[in-house]
């Protein structure tokens, strides 16, 4: 539980996106784009040509397809159709259509599986694999490949280390699952040790012949966090002692899992371990976006409109990952984390929005959508609050500039007064005027509550004007929020972003 | 698809400046059986909107039991939430007939994962089954509070719909942004959508919809009846947001100070002292009135239902001269935060040795306490405050807040200060530990340790100030590095 249960790790260290804003991001695409053009594996030189007489008016996809407004209605359900099956694809619902980038690993598991469903053949094996990697899909993949070859000649057991969140529930799932396939009769266990006791009968008693059981477990990793790890040490032991035959496949994208196993559940294990990558090159990572958001053409449809829409639709998907706007959004984010969810994130605005009066994916939609899913969300954030409480992540700023990392209240408050002062002094105070006390410290009680500031520690021991604190803010953080103010008046804006005293 | 173009115009109309926000949401959420994004987290500040805009939005556009709404700090347990997810999506309410049970029993997540999967039985021949066809919403109000919930809560509700293989959509709502909600080991992240602060046009818009729309007549004294209009409404709201909004962006607490202000601000026209017209001269007669509610922002000293009898008396209350009653508002806005808090005399002395043993370093004791003047110490002070202002003042003992400190030393302070021989009848100890109870002292060691006791003492500058005058002590005098 300890794993899930930080969640202060972030906090303190911004990603790289952090100082990102949407007014700086038209320039840095417009340097995306420089360098997208110089660079020449990217986009080939031909192709680059093309893609630049594209670029001129964005919407230039759509406006070529031939006009199809005869056949509106019908149209409309073509583009529904569309809008649901990318849209499944996208909330990873439906499998996507290729998975050549994991091919390697798809034959790897695919025979394991093979083996235990065909000759009877126990097995073991880890799949490991950063989030969004594809592990959930190749599994899914791969049964479903079985399940077309073999029929239903095997059981398979699907449990998540989320919600199984410790063996007596992971038990009675499994029970569950099995009685459900297997129609067998429906039993219920008033303890643990009789319910792991009927499984363990129930999956030692075959032989070879018997049915094979494919277990998949999901968030391996916090399997190996139950007491004892009593099922895993279980499911590994059946799986060695050449009994019914069971394949145990963990998912996990912790890569020291294998050191959270004891020793004895450790020796059970085979060892065998699948290693999934995202994709290596920014064409591959292009490409496999490009197969999930294109609409397969597939011989059922007899339709001529039908077939003529999908078409389009395509060439109009051609003509979006020519452009350079969208290229350099999704080179951006390849940049950033090779993670194709981050994309698919993206893709949600502009697929949903499509009907039938625009119906083809067009670059600016995905250009407005990727700055919103990026946008720095504390830089937002701090441009809703009000200017007491900017000057006061101000004052704190000003502290911190002072190598003063934890602060309170009252310190807070005090750097406040000394710059009203200073701007009263010398006149700038322009509508600004010193708050109470009380007012400012409920305004800093606002600011807690966003948790932009967060107290030292969790229990308090004295009155809450000198609990210690600190901001959760980067400096750069502070002075753009401050740079970014509606309204700022001059004086707070020149001590915001002034240099550090 | 007409239908839909009449809600989002409806709600466009009934919540300003939000349309991208509606727009948005109605795209990703499609037709009814739509596949839809996993999960949404909304997340702005308070009173931008949220909770009604999202509840107004499902309302309006989708079938009451296809969305249940959750607030996690009413339901605070997994087992609350789960089943009054399931209750709503059931249209099942607890009450006397089924003895207030839920519709299913569901502890945890491995529950409400089953009852995803295998659907509710309503009785023998029917089965509820949930978002096999059309989506199911799960909002999720207050959303930050389930990281509190268990590690593994919010990680599955993220991706509900992927592990449940249902097409369910999970809203979260939060003040707070995403990255506080990330776990060591990730999650499937949601789709972020903020709700921006309000424009200044939005703001007036909604501070106008408190008013009726027909405007309102006022009796006006010997001159019968006075129609206020909609631009006077509109006037009024926009001095309120002139003067509040740099400081105020809470749209509620605004509505709070409209509410409160504006019965004081057209007094002058009831008494005919101002004409509807004269909002300069309005503006000038209410200024005392603003000035307060300033420096009270957000304390909400004295409730809107309290301040509304308190007016509404006033205006019966016209025949007396309105000054008197204007002042007792006055009074009453500036209700004494302090109270009359009255300690018999050496307790009063106690309490300021114990504020000034726990505010000032005890290398001074000898300089401020000896009954001998030590006029040599007194000099060097200068040189030592020079030479610890490395932080610029700000780490000095008045900041930082009260120290911990031996009882004898604060006795020892307190004999010092007291002029007179103490009566024998005063029980010290006793006066320490009713200061205690009053929470006046903390006490900061066991109770079990008997000698060595430490204290602190936890009142404010401003409450000793006031308890040091009351017995003509100058407790400036005896601070060291006060401002």
């Amino acid at each position: 539980m300890t794993i899930l249960g930080k969640r202060k790790a972030d906090d303190a260290s911004p990603s790289c996106l952090a100082s990102d804003n949407q007014s700086e991001d038209l320039e840095t695409v417009v340097q995306d784009f420089t360098i997208l053009e110089s660079n020449p594996f990217l986009v080939s030189d031909s192709e680059s040509d093309r893609a630049s007489d594209v670029a001129d008016p964005p919407e230039n996809g759509i406006s070529t397809p031939p006009p199809v407004t005869e056949h509106d209605s019908s149209l409309a359900t073509y583009v529904q159709e569309a809008k649901n099956s990318i849209l499944d694809r996208i909330s990873e619902r439906s499998l996507p259509i290729d998975l050549s980038n994991l091919s390697e690993q798809y034959d790897k598991l695919h025979h394991l599986l093979e083996q235990t469903v065909k000759v009877g053949e126990s097995n073991s094996c880890l799949l490991i694999g950063n989030r969004g990697s594809g592990k959930t899909v190749l599994v899914r993949k791969v049964i479903q490949s079985l399940q077309k070859e073999h029929k239903d000649n095997f059981l398979t057991v699907e449990l998540n280390g989320l919600i199984q969140t410790d063996d007596r529930s992971a038990l009675r799932e499994i029970t569950r699952q099995l009685t459900r396939e297997s129609q067998m009769e429906d039993r219920s266990f008033t303890s643990f040790a009789e319910s792991l006791a009927f499984l363990l009968s129930l999956l030692k008693s075959g032989s070879k012949s018997t049915t094979p059981v494919i277990f998949i477990l999901d968030e391996f990793d916090l399997f190996a966090q139950h007491t004892k790890q009593a099922l895993l040490y279980n499911l590994f032991d059946i799986a060695q002692s050449s009994q019914n035959p069971i394949a145990v496949i963990g998912l996990t994208c912790r890569l020291d899992t294998m050191e959270l196993l004891e020793k004895r559940v450790k020796s059970r294990f085979s060892h065998r371990q699948i290693y999934l990558y995202p994709p290596s090159s920014f064409g591959d990572f292009s490409s496999a976006t490009k197969s999930v958001l294109s609409l397969p053409m597939s011989d059922s449809i007899t339709d001529e409109n039908h077939t003529t829409y999908i078409r389009n639709f395509n060439e109009a998907l051609d003509t979006l990952f020519q452009d350079p706007l969208f290229l350099a959004v999704i080179r951006r984010i390849f940049d950033l984390t090779k993670d194709l969810r981050m994309v698919f994130k993206i893709c949600f605005q502009p697929v949903s929005s499509l009907s039938a009066q625009n119906p083809f994916l067009t670059a600016t939609q995905f250009y407005d959508s990727g700055i919103m899913q990026r946008a720095d969300s504390k830089t937002e954030l701090l441009k809703g609050v009000s200017l007491l409480e900017l000057i006061l992540i101000v004052s704190m700023g000003k502290l911190l500039d002072r190598e003063t990392s934890t602060f309170n209240f009252q310190m807070v408050y005090d750097e406040y007064k000394d710059f009203m002062n200073m701007t009263q002094a010398s006149g700038h105070s322009f509508g600004m005027k010193l708050y109470k006390r009380a007012v400012a410290l409920k305004a800093f009680e606002h600011l807690q509550s966003f948790e932009l500031v967060c107290p030292v520690e969790s229990v308090a021991k004295c009155p809450k004007e000198y609990r210690m604190m600190k901001i959760m803010l980067e400096p750069s953080q502070i002075s753009n929020a401050v740079a970014k103010y509606r309204d700022c008046p001059t004086a707070v804006k020149k001590w915001g972003i002034g240099n550090p005293l | 698809m007409n239908d839909m173009a009449d809600h989002s115009a409806e709600l466009k109309r009934r919540f300003p400046g939000r349309s991208d926000q509606i727009d948005t949401l109605l795209s990703l959420m499609g037709r009814p059986a739509d596949p839809t994004v996993p999960s949404i987290l909304i997340y702005g500040h308070s009173s931008s909107g949220k909770t009604s805009l999202v509840r107004d939005l499902l309302s309006t556009t989708i079938a009451r039991k296809q969305w249940a709404y959750i607030n996690c700090i009413e339901r605070h347990t997994p087992r609350m939430m789960f089943e009054h997810a399931v209750n709503e999506w059931c249209s099942w309410s607890p009450s006397w007939d089924n003895q207030f049970t839920s519709i299913a029993r569901i502890d945890n997540l491995n529950d409400f994962l089953c009852v995803l999967k295998e659907g509710v039985p309503l009785n023998q021949h029917s089965t509820e089954m949930i978002g096999d066809k059309e989506t199911r919403y799960l909002v999720l109000d207050r959303a930050e509070r389930l990281r509190d919930m268990g590690a593994t809560i919010l990680p599955a509700l993220l991706r509900l719909s992927e592990i449940s293989q249902r097409n369910i959509c999970v809203i979260l709502l939060s003040t707070i942004v995403y990255e506080k909600f990330r776990t060591k080991s990730g999650s499937y992240e949601p789709l972020v959508i903020r709700f921006p602060e309000y424009s200044k046009e939005d703001t007036l818009q909604i501070l106008r919809r408190d008013f009726s729309e027909d405007g309102m007549d006022i009796e006006v004294e010997d001159k019968g009846t006075v129609h206020l209009n909609d631009d006077f409404f509109r006037s009024f709201s926009e001095v309120i947001y002139s003067i509040f909004f740099q400081n105020c962006k809470d749209l509620n607490e605004l509505r709070h100070l409209v509410a409160l202000l504006f019965p004081l601000f057209i007094n002058p026209i009831r008494d005919g002292r101002a004409k509807t017209h004269e909002t300069a001269k309005l503006f000038k007669l209410a200024q005392p009135y603003f000035a307060e509610a300033t420096d009270k922002l957000y304390l909400r000293e004295i409730s809107s239902s309290e301040w509304a009898k308190r007016t509404s008396e006033m205006a019966d209350a016209k025949t007396t001269t309105s000054h008197t009653v204007d002042a007792s508002v006055i009074a009453a806005i500036r209700t004494n935060a302090k109270g009359d808090f009255d300690l018999p005399y050496y307790t009063k002395f106690l309490l300021i040795a114990s504020y000034l043993a726990s505010y000032n370093p005890p290398r001074f004791d000898v300089r401020y306490f000896a009954k001998v003047a030590d006029e040599k110490k007194k000099k060097k002070r200068g040189i030592h405050k020079s030479a610890s202002d490395k932080s610029g003042g700000k780490m000095r003992q008045q900041l930082l807040g009260p120290k911990a400190f031996p009882v004898e030393r604060m006795l020892a302070i307190f004999y010092s200060i007291i002029d007179d021989k103490l009566d024998d009848a005063i029980d010290i100890p006793v006066q320490i530990t009713s200061l205690t109870t009053l929470r006046l002292l903390l006490r900061t060691t066991n109770m079990d340790k008997l000698d060595g006791a430490k204290y602190k003492c936890n009142v404010s500058f401003d409450f000793i100030r006031g308890v040091a005058r009351s017995v003509r002590f100058e407790i400036d005098k005896y601070l060291f590095d006060f401002i």
